[in-house]
């Protein structure tokens, strides 16, 4: 049992892992598809693409993932093509990438709950990868320079080289000599301050040394500077520049497809300058060729020194923390104990100093957990630009996706479950919001359609907001809509307000379908993004102007972990609701209620509200003792809606924990936490609750044939 | 998890204690069951269960154990019994079902049966068509167990609990 304990826990590490290398990779991606619409590919990109899908390789073949060890070859065999510059990188070629990470992507979740992706999934990409690295060997020409400098090159140097030459720089030898203890970080700081003036494609150690600590390096630079410059540059450095047949070459480059493969010879040319070197050092030379490596992922260096840690972890501590409230709570109590016993004020006292250090101790030690929960937006949002690319390319479309506010912290959970309401919004952005480019064109707009995407933190809250210029929401044919589909009556639609307009897109079974032809077409899942949203307990709202362009506003808490509820008792039950939900309380007036056929409202400040008895709604026994009702009045996404409960508690609070699986059924539901009298309270879903009540509504409405 | 109570007996339940041949006996409407003792994790006493409502017939409530949530389901519903209220001797077997910690409440525990192979019997000796949450028949000295898998009972009874 411990074993098979430790073997799930390597798994987990495989699968977090595995996760990061895969965000990493389509991080660079993104960056390499910028370098290359800028037209100047980056080349250590390519390499540390390679090195995540060689690590993930490895990663993957020690846990027996085939799946992904299978794409990793594939992938990695296009890379090294790529960075070898036997292939060119293409926008086609980047697109394969991209999949290949997408489906790193699904055969990783897959894995996770045990299972394997349909080869027909998979089989398709591989081919494709397979083509592409076929394709492109033997593309480019060999060209003819030093042969005996090329021996001892590692296969990227020799593409820097090959680069470098292609690019009609010319290369140089600088000799430098270094103090051999500190020669790697002396080396990188020579790297560093030439990069302006070009690049050190690689270097060698030569056999004259003129002191026994002291090592003289021939270095190969590469750069668009003469020498006369470079002289300046590096005075005091003994340098020459390296003989080239630049004709021969790139008439090579036309005129042979071939890749030379016969090895070159050593020491061929110019014996005075480029000796071979001894097989030791030319072992140190290529394992200095490793560092190099490792010095273009120094981001794997950070990221050892922070510790990743299961979440469950931290919501057990956080778990600790709400026992420790439960205790402070009993302190409490006991001190108030002690207020009948005149003759110990001094231990009350002391007692009460206790509380209070322990309180403070308590909140900080809260908020330093909610802290290491706190994750940057960053993570979903390059998720996001990748999804804009793909969407904006099914769509034929042109976007560009501005991002601002990344660095915006949010709960870990909340990050992770908004992944999806945010692609839905921005699908939904590209698809009905943006038009086409005519379309665009006509109105005299830009080509390109912009969506941003921003975040920011607003006390408590951060709200996230997805705005696009595309043509906006037109509230005439919306009401107009929503009046067909039976979702409001004529009278509603009449007097709706604007803001109450735009939110009948996220009216569940405000669909498209039926008028796609006629409006903007938006809404699509926004049902579904307002229920995600909920969850979350979290709001969206919508603003639009025709012509002009959506915004859609997420505001989310910042953490899940800890909730304001109001407290309250339906049928001698005990139930909370999130406070950020309550918009107002009042004294319920069973007078005031009117009856519509089988629903009920009051008018509040002019206006209807519909109202559900909770006892009724959760299907509680009937109350036995008299009580004085109040009334919550609670909205969420934009709904109202009022909940008659028999007594009102008072607010707390509290650590919520989410229910098991087994008690799915039970909807309303959103969790359970215990209070300091060890009492468990039930936390109620707003986000249902508003819901049924309305849904109620639509049924009473199909009932009459008003919805199809 | 150690440190169980049987009424007046105590066991502690550890991994090297966890073979094959050891159940859990219980009785629910008079009739005598066990699982296997590897799937219980704890037995409490009757604390107090918070109904949840709109649960489904088969749930109890949910219950706090040092500080974790525990959906609580009654037995006698999920074998088909009439509910019965929570007596004295009542007592929530906490088992690990398909990663969630669930409490089955059954009316009382009995012991631990060491049981060994002549004393099983295939489910088929009772019946043609034997429930899928029956792992066979045992028979002691006193009693004749009705072994069950208690995961088994449950994603029977509760299909879409297992869909995420």
């Amino acid at each position: 049992m411990v074993e098979r304990a430790d073997a799930d826990k390597a798994r987990e590490e495989f699968f977090s892992e595995a996760q990061e290398l895969i965000d990493t990779l389509s991080t660079d991606l993104l960056a390499l598809e910028e370098s290359l619409r800028r037209g100047n590919v980056d080349a250590s990109r390519i390499n540390e693409v390679f090195r995540s899908v060689h690590t993930l390789k490895g990663l993957s073949g020690l846990f027996g993932a085939a799946q992904i060890a299978g794409l990793s070859h594939e992938l990695e065999n296009v890379l090294d093509d790529l960075r070898l510059g036997r292939i060119e990188l293409t926008t086609e070629a980047l697109d394969l990438l991209f999949q290949g990470v997408d489906l790193y992507g699904r055969i990783l979740s897959a894995e996770r709950s045990g299972e394997q992706l349909a080869r027909g999934e998979i089989e398709p990409l591989l081919s494709a990868l397979a083509k592409l690295s076929k394709a492109g060997s033997g593309l480019v020409a060999p060209y003819d320079i030093e042969p005996g400098l090329l021996g001892v090159l590692s296969d990227y140097e020799e593409h820097r080289l090959r680069a470098n030459v292609q690019s009609g720089n010319s290369l140089y030898r600088i000799f430098l000599a270094f103090t051999i203890s500190t020669f790697e970080s002396s080396l990188d700081g020579f790297r560093e301050g030439a990069r302006e003036l070009g690049e050190v494609i690689t270097y060698l150690p030569t056999s004259t040394p003129s002191e026994p600590d002291v090592i003289e390096l021939e270095i190969l630079f590469g750069s668009r500077f003469d020498i006369t410059a470079l002289r300046t540059a590096f005075p005091n450095k003994r340098m020459e520049e390296v003989g080239r047949r630049r004709d021969e070459a790139s008439q090579a480059q036309r005129t042979a497809p071939v890749r030379r493969e016969t090895p070159p010879q050593f020491g061929a040319v110019n014996p005075g300058s480029l000796t071979i070197p001894p097989p030791g050092i030319l072992h140190h030379a290529s394992e200095n060729a490793d560092a190099i490596g490792s010095q273009l992922s120094t981001t794997l260096r950070s990221v050892s020194q922070t510790v990743r840690v299961d979440i469950r972890k931290l919501d057990h501590l956080m778990n600790l923390v709400g026992e420790l409230a439960i205790v402070k709570t009993a302190m409490a109590r006991f001190s108030e104990r002690l207020r009948d016993r005149p003759e110990l004020r001094d231990v009350r006292q002391e007692m009460q100093r206790l509380q209070r250090s322990f309180e403070r101790h308590l909140l900080q030690m809260q908020d330093g957990i909610l802290e290491v929960r706190m994750v940057p937006l960053g993570q979903v949002f390059d998720k996001l630009s990748r999804v804009v690319r793909q969407f904006a390319r099914e769509l034929d479309k042109e976007v560009n996706l501005v991002i601002s506010g990344a660095e915006t912290e949010l709960d870990k959970l909340i990050v992770e479950e908004l992944s999806d309401p945010l692609m839905h919004m921005i699908r939904n952005a590209i698809d009905h919001g943006i038009e086409s480019r005519e379309e665009r064109e006509q109105v005299g707009k830009p080509n390109v359609g912009t969506i941003v995407l921003t975040a920011f933190q607003k006390g408590n809250h951060v709200l996230i907001e997805v705005e696009d210029d595309g043509r906006g929401m037109d509230t005439t044919a919306l009401l107009a809509s929503a009046q067909r589909l039976g979702i409001v009556t004529q009278d509603e639609a009449e007097t709706m307000g604007t803001r109450e307009a735009l939110h009948l897109a996220f009216a569940p079974g405000f669909t498209t379908k039926r008028y796609a032809t006629d409006l903007s077409g938006r809404g699509v899942g926004l049902d579904v993004v307002k229920n995600n949203i909920s969850r979350l307990g979290g709001v969206v709202d919508i603003a639009s102007e025709a012509g002009t362009g959506t915004k859609l506003m997420v505001t989310l808490p910042i953490t899940l972990a800890i909730l304001n509820v109001i407290l309250f008792e339906v049928s001698g039950s005990l139930f909370g609701l999130p406070m950020a939900n309550v918009e107002e309380v009042l004294a319920f007036d069973e007078r005031s209620v009117r009856h519509f056929e089988r629903h009920e409202a009051i008018a509040l400040r002019g206006s209807s509200l519909r109202i559900s008895r909770l006892e009724q709604q959760l299907e509680l026994p009937a109350s036995t003792q008299t009580s004085r009702p109040s009334l919550l009045v609670a909205s969420i996404g934009g709904r109202r809606a009022g909940f008659v409960v028999d007594r009102l508690l008072g607010q707390e609070s509290i650590v919520i924990k989410p229910l098991g699986k087994t008690l799915r059924l039970a909807r309303n539901i959103a969790g359970a936490a215990e209070l300091g009298d060890q009492r468990l309270v039930l936390v109620l879903d707003t986000g249902t609750l508003v819901e049924e009540v309305f849904s109620g509504a639509r049924e009473g409405r199909a009932a009459r044939g008003l919805i199809g | 998890m150690s440190g169980l109570a049987l009424g007046s007996t105590h066991v502690t339940l550890q991994a090297s204690d966890l073979a094959r041949a050891e159940f859990l006996g219980f009785t629910v409407q008079n009739e005598t069951y066990a699982v296997s003792i590897e799937h219980v994790v704890e037995i409490l006493r009757q604390t107090n269960v918070t109904p949840v409502p709109r649960a489904g017939r088969y749930v109890d409530g949910v219950l706090s154990v040092r500080g974790r949530l525990v959906t609580v389901v009654s037995i006698r519903a999920l074998l088909g019994f009439a509910r019965a209220p929570i007596e004295r001797k009542s007592r929530i077997l906490l088992s690990n079902v398909g990663g969630e910690t669930v409490g089955f409440v059954v009316d009382s525990v009995l012991q631990v049966f060491h049981l060994t192979p002549e004393m099983f019997e295939a489910p088929e000796v009772l019946s043609n068509n034997p429930p899928e949450h029956w792992l066979g028949i045992a028979r002691t000295s006193a009693f004749v167990l009705t072994l069950i898998d208690l995961g088994k009972l449950l994603s029977l009874a509760l299909p879409n609990r297992t869909e995420d």
